[in-house]
Order: structure tokens, then C-alpha cells, then sequence
């Protein structure tokens, strides 16, 4: 029974994962940027979330709707500004100029709220008893909130319009232009809508752990874990892996000894064993 | 003893067989071409050859040790250098460094001659530098020497590609399909500049579409299709085989005809 | 064009000069620095310039060259420089022996990989307590010690730093132009002709690979000297990213732009201190200014001065 709390805790916390993962290989698979400012998206929903519970006592659910809406107008500010200017150079140079992004996202942070860890104030308490399995209802909303919101992205992607002119931008920029799509606008919207999802994670993950500004920056890298394990670019890789991550972490702490202080080391370990032994991930397809 | 024995060499892809027990030799100094249809697997061929691609069966030896199975660099270092359809040189570097580079199969550079024993080290380059130089006079493209390879015309790319080859002093030299998307003039000018490395005692082995310089450059050809090897002999006898004239020649000579047959 | 020999006198006489002319001892450190990130960029430029790799990990050798060094010295008492040449040894095993696998990854995968690698070796000085002492790092390194002088001073470690600066652009000069120099642009540039024409590709990237870390691994040594102190916030991804800054907005492939972007990113936040806490948000801000502004880097910037007034002169 002790296994299966572990898998059902390491799933709630892994869907998580796998939302911050999808925003991450969508802008991978579709721009071709590693944004390595993602992370910093994820920790502006968490620190959005906060202000507004606390400052304006918006109720929890609308706050964090406000708290991704702030984030996708800020990705797409930061795509105009920042990825947009350096599109067809070295992919060296997209890689800094987003590694600046992070940095002046992450301090500025660290300077409108400081550096000391906060607590959401849980919006639902109590737990509920799941076919034996004990869940807090916190984690229950997040899981289907973060079925929910993979699900419809699923059928948004597959299904409308802007959803088919992103998969023809991602197979072939040149073709879709052709075409009449309309790249940058994909690109910008692309981007917007990742670090959307990013800020959901955060928003909603942020009220099951403390936050904090640099909370980016092991998002970011968990996020990449994810990714990379699922294939980057494969939307289903990228929530297999999440789950997988969530899981993986989880037994390790129930399990291992000194579990807690190599928690972290879970992640890079399997992206270093999944990318040394199927460099095309353990869902994606040889190229 | 032929330069090279292929035996049988096979290779399949899923349930594909993209070479399917295709055997043919080459003798020192020969100039062999192997043609056939589009998809027929000559490029499969070569890259199984050139040991780019890992075969599923066969055998390969090149001066009568067996090939297959070691790594593109080593065969290069043995003798055996190819070129490439496409992106055959180092864009960004003058045509200079591009045959310096080339020469690396014949040198093993070594860390500590480098740091350590600096003046033999320069001594190298120098020479690398002489023989480059020797290669670009050989190639007629002296003027372009410090021309960055990617601003190159088409045709002197083409060229340069050989170059690089050569410059690793190969004693069989693959080309593939070094005459696609030439003008006549350039394919007239390759025509010769092949014949010529020949004549320096090189083996050349070339897989290629464009008739002319198939037929008037080749000793002997080898014809696939769909995998399989369906004739070979002198390039007269070869156009006038009725399989070969079927599958093949029948859609009309020159290069562009073989293109449908995908 | 001034002949190398007489360059070297003149770089040598400006750094013999250099600490009479920045008198303040606050200036000095941060020539120190300059000089120690300039050894580190110098390394990754190696990697990132020469074999076109993107190397996410760099901070992690930087720390396992300054661990080395901390570790030698307060348990063992070996006296420099051979805990320099040891740490550089160490640094250049793991250089080797993480290239090994990561190498025949390229691009996003590549970067990633090291990525990973560098975060479990931070995790490891963090947890491996018995060791590393975990977070609170380790104190009382001792400082350089030769022929009974001891380096003391910010002044000492000016000369010192930059007799290290001095070896590793020697180093990277001499690498670059040989025959192993070649063999490194012909991977950068088409890795499968390379292959085609006799280079072994995965052998020269592990060379450039662990000759980068070789370096990076000799400048946390000095730093874990300088500073006498070590913890596991040097291995952070922080100090990766500025080193990157560096290489990048100096102009990868280049020893003089790395030098300068070494220069500047020492320099830059320090003088954003007016700032205050929105120094390194303004830090972020200025990398992507300079790399949309400047997309060779400082030195494609130079260079395409220096021809503009060569083209003016011959007009003139």
C-alpha cells in the first residue's frame, strides 16, 4: 500500500511536471529554442498567485487564471524582444539571450519580493480516501486540473486551426509560410502559450510547496528532464516523462537512503541514461 | 589481387532489402561506375562500402583485408575516400584550410607535438600548407585559394570536394555522383579532371547519373536496380543488354529520364 | 602587423605595469578575477568555438578543480604547484571521462547531457558532507607558496594570474595552430566529411574537450588559492552562464574577444552595483542587448572595424 501512496503522490507532483514540460517542447518543437527561461514563467505564475491572494484577496482559482494570463502577455512581450531579433542566427546566441531572459526575470523577482520563501495559503484542505489511497484535496484539483488542461491542448493542437498551422510551422517554416500561416505570429503565440503553461504548473504546484524567486531555476531543469526523456518536441513524451519523473522522485525518497539530498540527482540521472542509451528519447522517433 | 572485393553485401531496412547480394570487383587503376535507376541503391551501396552504413551481410575487402565493419575514418586512413552528394566541403574555412584538412588521413596529429615540440609542429602545418597548394594547382583553382568554400560557384565547389578527397592521398577515390546539377561545360571540365586523377595512378570508383561522363569515362560499369546487381561489363556492351535497356537506358539516355524511375 | 615576440614583451610589460597604475586593492581583486574567468572562458571556448559544441557543465570543472586543489592542500599539504598540476590532471580525468559518453550527443542533447552531469557533481559536494563539508564549503586554503615566497597580496595574485593567463593563451595558440587545430575546425565545420577523410571526429572533440577542462580545472585551482575558500555555490549554473556571456558576446572562436569578454563581465557587474538589487536584472538585460546588437561578438565587431579603415585608407 506504502508503494502505491508513493506512485499516486509522484503522479500528482509528475503532471505538474509534465505541464511545465509540454510548454517547454512546444516552443523546442515549433521555434526551435531552448528556452532557458522557462522556469522563470513557472515561478511568476507561483509569485502572481501570491500577490494577488495576498494584496488584492482575489479568490485562488481566478488568481491564477489572472497570474497565466500575465505570464503568456509577458512571453509574448519577451518572444517580440528577445528570440524574435536573433531568428536564423547561431543557435548559440538564442541559447544566452535566453539565458539573460532568465537572469533579469529571476533577480527581478529576487527584488520585488525578496529572497524569503513564501506559502500560498492552501485554497482546499483535508484529504479525501481514494480506493484505500489517502490524497490531499489540493493534489486531487491539480491532477485533473493537469489532465484537463494536457487533454484540451491535445485536441487544440490537433484540431483548430492555429493548432494545424503550429504543426505545419514545426515540420516545415518554409512550406507553412507558403501556405499563408503566418510563422512569426505562430512563434510569438507559441511561446506565449508556453510559458502559460508554465505559469499553470506554478500556480498550482505553488500551493502545494513553498515558493521562492529562484524556483526557476530547478523547474527549468526538471522541465528539460522531462522533455528530453519523452523526445523533444512529442507532446505525450513530455507527460510520460513528467510522470515518470514524478514517480521516479518519489520512490527514491520513500526508498533510498539519503533519499532527500540526491532527490534532484533522480532527474539528471535519467536524462544522462535515457540520452546516452536513446538519444531520441524514450518516446520519440529516430529523426 | 583486385583493390577492392565486394562480396554479397547486402543490407536491409525493416523488411526493405535495399542491397541485396550485390558483388563486384575493382582493379588498381580502373575507373568503375556504378549506375542504375533512382532508389536502386547505389548510394546504399557506397555508404555500406565506405563504412557509413553497417551491413546486415557480405563481405568487403579492400587490399585484401577484410573492410566491413570498421569506422569511415579508418578505411580512410587505409586508402579509401569518399565524397558526398551534398555539403562535400567545410563551408565555412578558405578553400586553403579545406585541402589542408583534407590531408589529416595520411598525418596522426598528436597533443603533446603540438605543445611540446612546436617547431616540428610548424614544420608540419608548412608542409601541409606546400602540399595543399600542389592539390589546388592540380584542381586549376590556385586563384581561389583563400576564398571562403561556401561563396565558391557551384561547379568550383564540386571540384573542391574532389580536392579535399585527394588531398588524403586515397588509392581508391569514391565519388558520388560528382556531376549532379552541372552545366556541360563544368561536366566536360570534371570529365577531364577525373581522368586525369586516374592517370596519377588513382583507383576511381563513382556512382553517377549523368550519361556522358559514365560512358566516356568508365572503364567498366555496374548496374543495379532495385538492389540487386542485373549487369555488368565494358560501358558499349552494357547499353545495348536488353535488361539494362529495360529497366533503365529504355526511358531515354542522359541523366534526367532515370529520375522518375523512383 | 606587430611580429608575436614583440606582442608577448609588450603584453608582459603592460602587466608589470598594470598594478602600479590600478592602485586600489578592490580593482586588483577584480583584475584577478578577470584574469581567472579569462583561463575558464578560454577552456570552454575550446569547446563552444572550436568543436561547436554548447557546454552546459562548465562551473562543475571550474569547482572540480577548486575542490581538488582545497583538498590537497589542507589534508595532504601538497605545495603548489604540484596541487595545480594534480587539479588539473583531476579535472582533465572527469573532462575525459564525462566527454567520453556525452560527445557522440550533439546540439540541445549535448548541452543538456553536461548540463546533467555538472548538476549531480554539484549535488555531490553538496551532500558528500564527510568531504566537502556540504554547504559550508571549505576554509583555510593556503595560499601560493613558491621558493619560500608567499603570494599574500591582490598585487601577488595580479602576477600570478597572469602568468597562468599568459600559459593558457600560449596553450591554446599552440593546440589551434598544429595539425590537432585542423582537425578541430574540420569537425566543427562538416563532421561527416571529416570523418570521410580520415579524422577519427570523436577522438578530437575528446581531446578538445578534455584540453578545455584541463585549463578550467587549472583556473579553479588558483581561484580556490586566491580566495582560500571553496563551497558548492561555485559549481552553480551562474557562474556557467557568465563564462558562456563571455565566450559568446567576446566572439566565439577567438582568444583576444574571449579575453575581453572576460574583461567585461568581471568588470560590468560590478560597476551595475549603483544598481543595487536590480544590478543583475539589468546584467540579464545587457546579454541580450549585446547579442542582438552585436552578433559576431566584440570581436567580429573589431575585426570589421579594423577593415572598414584598412577599405578607407586604400580609398584615401
Amino acid at each position: 500500500m506504502l508503494l502505491a501512496q508513493q506512485v499516486l503522490n509522484g503522479a500528482t507532483i509528475g503532471i505538474m511536471y509534465a505541464l511545465a514540460a509540454v510548454g517547454l517542447t512546444l516552443t523546442f518543437g515549433i521555434l526551435r529554442v531552448i528556452n532557458f527561461a522557462h522556469g522563470e514563467f513557472y515561478m511568476l505564475g507561483a509569485f502572481v498567485t501570491y500577490t494577488l491572494l495576498v494584496v488584492a484577496e482575489i479568490p485562488y482559482v481566478q488568481a491564477v487564471v489572472l497570474a497565466v494570463l500575465t505570464a503568456c502577455a509577458l512571453g509574448l512581450l519577451a518572444e517580440r524582444l528577445t528570440v524574435r531579433p536573433l531568428r536564423g542566427r547561431h543557435h548559440f546566441t538564442v541559447v544566452l539571450a535566453t539565458l539573460g531572459l532568465s537572469v533579469f526575470l529571476q533577480n527581478g523577482a529576487l527584488a520585488v519580493w525578496g529572497p524569503d520563501p513564501r506559502e500560498i495559503a492552501l485554497p482546499w484542505d483535508g484529504a479525501m480516501l481514494l480506493g484505500g489511497l489517502i490524497i490531499s484535496r489540493m493534489r486531487l484539483v491539480a491532477l485533473a486540473a493537469g489532465v484537463v488542461l494536457i487533454a484540451a491542448l491535445t485536441l487544440f493542437i490537433r484540431y483548430t486551426r492555429v493548432g494545424m498551422a503550429m504543426r505545419a510551422v514545426a515540420r516545415n517554416p518554409d512550406a507553412a509560410a507558403l501556405m499563408g500561416v503566418n510563422v512569426p505570429r505562430i512563434y510569438g503565440l507559441t511561446f506565449s502559450m508556453g510559458a502559460g503553461l508554465a505559469a499553470v504548473s506554478g500556480g498550482l504546484l505553488g500551493a502545494i510547496f513553498t515558493i521562492e524567486p529562484t524556483m526557476g531555476e530547478w523547474a527549468v531543469i526538471k522541465a528539460f528532464s522531462v522533455v528530453i526523456m519523452g523526445g523533444l518536441g512529442s507532446v505525450p513524451g513530455a507527460v510520460a516523462g513528467g510522470l515518470l519523473l514524478g514517480v521516479a522522485e518519489s520512490l527514491s525518497v520513500g526508498y533510498l537512503p539519503g533519499g532527500v539530498g540526491y532527490r534532484d540527482g533522480i532527474a539528471y540521472a535519467m536524462i544522462i541514461l535515457v540520452l546516452l542509451l536513446r538519444p531520441q528519447g524514450l518516446f520519440g522517433q529516430r529523426v | 589481387m583486385p583493390l577492392l572485393e565486394v562480396q554479397d553485401l547486402t543490407v536491409r531496412f525493416g523488411g526493405l532489402v535495399a542491397v541485396n547480394k550485390v558483388s563486384f570487383s575493382l582493379e588498381a587503376g580502373e575507373i568503375l561506375g556504378l549506375i542504375g535507376p533512382n532508389g536502386a541503391g547505389k548510394t546504399t551501396c557506397f555508404n555500406l562500402v565506405s563504412g557509413f552504413l553497417p551491413a546486415t551481410g557480405g563481405a568487403v575487402r579492400f587490399q585484401g583485408r577484410a573492410a566491413l565493419g570498421l569506422p569511415p575514418h579508418a578505411l580512410a586512413r587505409r586508402g579509401l575516400v569518399r565524397t558526398f552528394q551534398k555539403q562535400s566541403l567545410f563551408a565555412g574555412l578558405t578553400v586553403r584550410e579545406n585541402v589542408m584538412i583534407g590531408q589529416q588521413a595520411v598525418l596522426r596529429p598528436s597533443v603533446w607535438a603540438a605543445l611540446l615540440r612546436r617547431p616540428a609542429e610548424r614544420a608540419h602545418v608548412a608542409a601541409l600548407r606546400q602540399r595543399a597548394e600542389e592539390v589546388l594547382e592540380f584542381l586549376e583553382m590556385t586563384p581561389l585559394v583563400e576564398t571562403r568554400a561556401g561563396d565558391l560557384a557551384y561547379g568550383d565547389q564540386r571540384r573542391l570536394a574532389i580536392g579535399i578527397a585527394l588531398a588524403a592521398r586515397p588509392a581508391l577515390l569514391m565519388l558520388d555522383e560528382p556531376a549532379a546539377g552541372m552545366n556541360p561545360s563544368e561536366s566536360e571540365r570534371l570529365r577531364q579532371l577525373i581522368g586525369r586523377i586516374r592517370d596519377q595512378g588513382v583507383t576511381v570508383l563513382l556512382v553517377e547519373h549523368d550519361m556522358r561522363v559514365v560512358m566516356s569515362l568508365c572503364d567498366r560499369l555496374v548496374v543495379l536496380d532495385s538492389g540487386r546487381k542485373i549487369a555488368e561489363g565494358k560501358p558499349a556492351d552494357v547499353s545495348r543488354d536488353p535488361t539494362v535497356i529495360r529497366v533503365y537506358l529504355g526511358e531515354g539516355t542522359g541523366g534526367a529520364g532515370a529520375g522518375s524511375h523512383a | 602587423m606587430i611580429a608575436a615576440g614583440a606582442r608577448g614583451f609588450l603584453a608582459v610589460a603592460v602587466v608589470a605595469a598594470l598594478p602600479w597604475v590600478v592602485t586600489s586593492t578592490y580593482h586588483l581583486h577584480l583584475l584577478v578575477l578577470a584574469g581567472i574567468f579569462a583561463v575558464m572562458a578560454l577552456g570552454l571556448d575550446l569547446v563552444l568555438g572550436y568543436l561547436g559544441e554548447l557546454s552546459l557543465g562548465h562551473a562543475a570543472f571550474f569547482g572540480i578543480g577548486a575542490y581538488s586543489t582545497a583538498l590537497l592542500t589542507r589534508h595532504l599539504g601538497v605545495p603548489f604547484p604540484a596541487d595545480l598540476l594534480l587539479a588539473c590532471a583531476i579535472t582533465g580525468a572527469f573532462g575525459f571521462l564525462i566527454g567520453y559518453p556525452s560527445l557522440r550527443l550533439t546540439g540541445p542533447y549535448f548541452a543538456i547531457v553536461t548540463f546533467g552531469f555538472a548538476e549531480i557533481l554539484r549535488l555531490v559536494a553538496l551532500n558528500w558532507v564527510s568531504v566537502t563539508r556540504g554547504p559550508m564549503g571549505l576554509p583555510d586554503i593556503p595560499p601560493v607558496r613558491l621558493f619560500g615566497f608567499a603570494f599574500t597580496t591582490e598585487r601577488h595574485y595580479v602576477y600570478l594570474v597572469a602568468a597562468l593567463v599568459g600559459i593558457a593563451i600560449v596553450v591554446t595558440r599552440f593546440l589551434i595552430d598544429s595539425r590537432v587545430g585542423h582537425a578541430f575546425l574540420g569537425v566543427r565545420e562538416n563532421e561527416e566529411l571529416a570523418t570521410a577523410v580520415g579524422i577519427n571526429a570523436h577522438r578530437y572533440k575528446l581531446i578538445g574537450f578534455s584540453a578545455g577542462m584541463v585549463l578550467t580545472g587549472a583556473a579553479g585551482s588558483i581561484y580556490a588559492r586566491y580566495v582560500h575558500f571553496i563551497d558548492p555555490t561555485a559549481l552553480g549554473f551562474f557562474y556557467t552562464s557568465t563564462v558562456i556571456a563571455m565566450v559568446i558576446v567576446g566572439g566565439q572562436g577567438s582568444v583576444r574577444g574571449t579575453l575581453i569578454g572576460a574583461l567585461l563581465f568581471t568588470f560590468l557587474p560590478e560597476y551595475l552595483r549603483v544598481a543595487e538589487q536590480y544590478r543583475l536584472s539589468a546584467f540579464g538585460v545587457l546579454i541580450i542587448l549585446a547579442v542582438i546588437f552585436m552578433p559576431e561578438g566584440i570581436n567580429g565587431m573589431l575585426k570589421r572595424l579594423a577593415i572598414g579603415r584598412r577599405a578607407r585608407h586604400a580609398a584615401a
